[in-house]
């Protein structure tokens, strides 16, 4: 490859600038600022858009960098030659490599190359990278920018990496250190093994939480079932409860409605019986059936007791009556005790006479007395007894009278029950009322007895025939039908089981509570399995991509070390060996070989040495030689498969002493005879020590290029 | 022809952590009540007749008694919308669920037992249901019934699981047969957070309607609600956006951008691009992608810090690769080209053999090597 042709219409700070270049080593002189790195920038991004270069300063965007500050845009054109093709390359740069406007002439041919818009004329072309076209072509000067460890890093990286920029070591601790952090060398720690710690111990308390949530839903179906069969006891309890109520309701129905009929047979009866001054209004039904009973029932009573009373009055007059008639039979004893005295009289005159007669005369005297007391006895009894009868008439009128006059109001008083004039009749009539009234009271008392032993003392007949209504419909079905009647017989057995039940619901309900005290300590100790399972899922997919990304570690470590082998036994040798070839011509033979080991470390050995140096013990000057050998080797060896390709020096020399840029200058120039070989420099002496000892070599100065010409480019249509 | 008008939700998980976001995430929880809230709105201002919700109303029965009787008091509020729950895997009835208390409004059907149903006859329809009495149920809710045979709309509520002829799951599984022989007109499922397109079998239409707020990254997207309209053998539904936030995934193909704050700003260039004016208020799973000059580094703790001052919540994954062109570097004599080369043989190998695994392992390998040559290559959890 060779650069025929530089034309820059706007980079940088150069503006419509024209450069041709010949074959062979050149030198390109211009004083610091004159555009050296511009232009090699420029052929940079011209090949490849996307160019960015790593200075000192960190990475460069070269497109931003080189934007004229005008705005305006940044443009160009390349002539160059490729495999016995001449190409022209235009460009007009954008924003970014994608939107550049770029063309590629073939002039060969005089037709247009067709581009991939995704590929850089660079790869396109050389088919080679950026970095790779990067280090066939830049060289640069290593001594001026860096320390001498720089340099042995950057000749160990050139050597075992092939790019000065990259070192295996590094390159391997960053997989390395990725590795580590995931699962440590130990393999005790790290990020991986901490999340397999804490997936382990995750699935550990999902295990836990799935057996107790699987007992859980054990313990639910014992309560459950516990419970329903609680259920089913208090079912069988309340059945029983029932039937005992229906029982107990239809006895009080039947006491209520045998109340209910008794209370209207004495309504009845006391309705069919003649009570006088008795408001009919008062039996209506609302009024207190004891009261109702009352009322008829005092009434009766004070009429029954008035007639008693009135009775009495009529008896004590006919008793009275009867007394005073017996006054007569009274006196008719008296009679007969007069004729007693008569007879005792008679017998005490007959002594009185036989004593006179028999033992002495003066017996006669007392037959004179009993005389005289006779003749007395005689004439008082007969005055008494018309006196008394008189007396007797009128008395007996009286008493009769009074009599008469009692029996009319007993008589008259017993009309209301029956109509006689015959007191004995009524006094019938009466004990016939007082009979009756006492069967009443009595069928009273006992309703009244069964109103309180029932619980319903003074309740009315209006409340009872409700509450038998009521019960009526409780023990009829929904369909109106009375409901099965139990046999006392039956509730009793029922109410035995109840007994047995009431014990067996207390234990049953003691188990629930056990059983919903466990339930509260499970619950208690439950841990969200959805969370846990959730969490266990979201770790374990962490997991699956870090062990891959492990796994993608382990075998890029292994591809990389496998790389190194082969590249320390293949392509090692082969750099030492032809950067020894250029480094012995580069200092004239002053030194044999080189060559630089894993271990960062460039050896070199002098032509009459036996004992090689190491790059510590080497000179800047000597170091550069190395590098610039090295470099020429490596871009020999990258491009071997290519036609040779430009090689650009930005300013290598720059730390040479006197002699070595001589032997350089000589070496560049035989080295260049078979490439385009260009020299970028500042340094006067150079271009004095070419002018003075080596005329074929072509030196330009940029300047002097950069005024050549004030016309724009143009580019083809 | 008699119709319903249903809201079909499911999956709310109200009380749920989402410690995946960090310190956003008591606010997350207090976002999907407002949905709830939303969702409630919705039923009044589009005059729903029945709100079936599928399942995992709760996340778990820890939940707040103040969310709970908010709840309450928001069913309360639509006393014209009949409200059907079916208790799911997260809102089980277990013992102290807050589905057994007796202060439900009386618009509010709690399914707590084998699937049954109730009559609403001013809807001339029948709603069917079941609830999970544990965590986990592996013998299928939705068993052989009778439906009566009348003109009756029957519409069922479950949480399950779609599965196989055979298959099996722990959150009762739904099998194709359970579904055709059900006689349901339509069956409204909650479990699977992503919304489903509605389907049919036999007879029988059946959708899930997706969690009506995102939960994660695998919840990607507009989330909402069904509005169906059901008739006798017709179906016709519509999906109601109603999300608060969005988690969405953005991928940004970097080009030229060679340093954090250049890739901070493309990233906003491409979140106003893609959502419009409500960009900020989405939580974004960035993923860039792209080439970028080997030597750039992205600061992916930077790009989060920044971005997140303007927007709810992000994170990044970092899938770009440097701007190398593989073929080319493979034929270098370097340590890269003979990496490449070792790799890219290795993949042709497992390509042969029929191993995708590992081929696809060795590819991985590739990219993760190559970028080792330029940047660290720890493994980040986003």
């Amino acid at each position: 490859m060779k650069i025929k042709h530089i034309e820059i219409g706007n980079f940088g700070k150069l503006k419509n600038y024209n450069l041709s270049l010949g074959n062979g080593f050149q030198i390109l002189y211009g004083e610091n600022e004159d555009g050296k790195t511009t232009i090699m920038n420029f052929l940079y991004l011209m090949f490849y858009g996307g160019a960015k270069v790593k200075t000192i300063n960190g990475i460069v965007n070269i497109r931003k960098k080189y934007a004229p500050w005008d705005g305006e845009k940044m443009y160009g054109a390349l002539v160059f030659e490729h495999e016995k093709m001449e190409y022209r390359l235009e460009k007009v740069f954008n924003k970014s490599r994608a939107t550049d406007m770029v063309t590629l002439w073939n002039n060969t041919t005089g037709e247009k190359e067709k581009l991939d818009k995704g590929k850089e004329i660079g790869e396109l072309v050389f088919h080679m990278s950026d970095s790779a076209f990067e280090k066939s072509v830049f060289i640069a000067c290593v001594g001026s920018i860096g320390s001498d460890d720089d340099i042995s890093t950057k000749l160990s990286n050139m050597v075992t990496n092939g790019d000065e920029t990259l070192s295996l070591e590094t390159t391997m601790k960053r997989i390395l250190d990725a590795r580590f952090e995931l699962i440590s060398k130990s393999k005790k720690s790290g990020k991986l093994v901490d999340l397999e710690e804490q997936i382990s111990l995750i699935k550990e308390e999902k295990h836990i939480a799935i057996s107790t949530e699987v007992k859980r839903q054990d313990l639910e179906r014992e309560l459950q079932r516990v419970s329903s069969h609680l259920q089913s006891l208090k079912d069988k309890k309340n059945k029983y409860e029932s039937n005992s109520t229906l029982l107990a309701n239809q006895l009080k129905y039947d006491q209520i409605t045998s109340l209910i009929e008794e209370i209207d047979d004495l309504d009845k009866s006391i309705k069919g019986m003649k009570i006088p001054n008795i408001d009919v209004e008062l039996e209506a039904l609302g009024i207190p059936i004891t009261s109702l009973n009352t009322i008829s029932m005092k009434r009766l009573k004070t009429y029954i007791e008035e007639l008693d009373s009135l009775k009495k009055e009529m008896d004590s007059a006919r008793r009275l009556y009867e007394e005073k008639s017996n006054n007569q039979e009274e006196k008719a004893t008296e009679k007969s005790k007069k004729k007693g005295y008569l007879y005792l009289i008679l017998f005490l005159g007959t002594l009185s006479l036989l004593l006179g007669m028999f033992l002495d005369p003066l017996g006669y005297l007392g037959l004179f007395i009993v005389l005289g007391i006779a003749i007395v006895f005689l004439v008082s009894s007969k005055v008494k007894r018309q006196t008394y009868s008189k007396e007797y008439v009128e008395i007996n009128r009286r008493l009769e009278s009074f009599l008469k006059e009692k029996e009319g109001l007993f008589l008259e008083k017993v009309n209301f029950f029956c109509e006689t004039k015959d007191p004995h009749r009524a006094t019938m009539e009466l004990e016939n009322q007082e009979s009756l009234y006492r069967q009443l009271e009595m069928k009273k008392n006992k309703i009244e007895n069964k109103l309180e032993a029932f619980g319903w003392k003074n309740t009315s007949l209006k409340k009872l025939v409700e509450e038998k209504n009521e019960l009526e419909s409780n023990l009829l079905d929904t369909s109106g039908e009375l409901l099965p009647i139990i046999s006392k017989g039956e509730i009793g057995i029922q109410k035995e089981n109840i007994l047995d039940i009431h014990s067996e619901i207390e234990e049953t309900e003691k188990k629930i509570n056990e059983l919903i005290f466990r339930q509260g300590e499970i619950q208690w100790g439950i841990t969200d399995v959805n969370a846990l399972e959730d969490r266990d899922k979201k770790l374990t997919e962490l997991q699956t991509q870090m062990k891959d990304y492990y796994d993608v570690l382990v075998i890029a470590q292994e591809m990389l070390e496998e790389a190194s082998h082969e590249l320390t036994s293949n392509f090692s040798p082969v750099v030492n060996a032809k950067t020894s070839q250029i480094f012995e011509q580069l200092t004239n033979k002053k030194y044999k070989s080189v060559s630089v080991s894993k271990d960062f470390v460039a050896r070199v050995l002098e032509s009459e040495d036996i004992i090689s140096h190491e790059s510590v013990d080497l000179s800047n000057g000597t170091l550069d030689q190395v590098y610039l050998s090295l470099r020429l080797a490596i871009a020999e060896l990258i491009s071997q498969d290519q036609s040779r390709l430009a090689i650009f020096l930005d300013d290598v020399l720059m730390q040479y002493d006197d002699k070595r840029m001589e032997e350089a200058l000589r070496f560049l120039y035989e080295y260049g005879k078979d490439k385009q070989l260009l020299l970028f420099t500042c340094h006067g002496n150079i271009v004095r020590w070419c002018r003075e000892n080596q005329e074929d070599i072509i030196v330009r100065n940029i300047r002097e290029r950069k005024r050549c010409t004030n016309q724009p480019i143009e580019f083809r249509d | 022809m008699k119709k319903i008008k249903i809201l079909h939700c499911s999956d709310f998980h109200l009380g749920a952590e989402l410690s995946s976001i960090g310190i956003k995430s008591r606010k997350r929880k207090i976002e999907n009540l407002l949905t709830f809230d939303n969702i409630i709105s919705t039923c009044r201002n589009e005059q729903v007749e029945l709100l079936l919700i599928a399942g995992d109303l709760f996340d778990n029965f820890k939940v707040k008694e103040d969310d709970i009787l908010h709840v309450k008091k928001s069913f309360a509020s639509i006393a014209d919308t009949i409200v059907a729950i079916a208790p799911g895997n997260h809102d089980a009835l277990l013992k102290g669920s807050s589905y057994l208390d007796e202060d439900w409004s009386e618009n509010v059907i709690i399914f707590k037992n084998k699937l049954e149903y109730r009559e609403l006859p001013a809807l001339h329809t029948r709603v069917w249901g079941a609830g999970f009495l544990g965590i986990h149920v592996s013998e299928p809710l939705l068993g052989p019934i009778n439906v009566p045979e009348d003109d009756f709309i029957n519409i069922c509520v479950l949480h399950g699981e779609l599965v196989g002829p055979s298959g099996k799951s722990d959150y009762n599984p739904i099998s194709k047969e359970l579904i055709q022989n059900s006689q349901m007109d339509y069956i409204a499922l909650g479990h699977i957070h992503q919304r489903s397109p509605i389907q049919k079998l036999a007879k029988v239409s059946f959708a899930y309607s997706g969690n009506p707020e995102g939960g994660g990254f695998d919840e990607l997207g507009e989330k909402g609600v069904l509005l169906v309209d059901v008739w006798k053998g017709r179906t016709e539904i519509e999906f109601r956006p109603l999300a608060y936030r969005m988690y969405l995934e953005l991928f940004v193909e970097l080009e030229e951008e060679s340093n954090t704050m250049e890739v901070i700003n493309r990233i906003q260039e491409e979140m106003k691009k893609k959502y419009g004016k409500d960009f900020s208020k989405h939580l974004y799973k960035v993923i860039l992608r792209g080439r970028l000059p080997a030597q750039t580094r992205i600061d992916l703790d930077e790009i989060k810090i920044r971005l997140e001052r303007e927007v709810f919540f992000v994170k990044v994954k970092d899938e770009t690769m440097p701007e190398i062109s593989v073929e080319d570097l493979a034929k270098e004599l370097s340590l890269k080209g003979i990496f490449l080369r070792k790799v890219q043989d290795k993949i042709m190998e497992y390509e042969k053999a029929g191993k995708q695994e590992e081929k696809e392992k060795y590819e991985k390998a590739m990219k993760i090597g190559l970028k080792a040559f330029y940047n660290e290559v720890v493994y980040h959890e986003d």
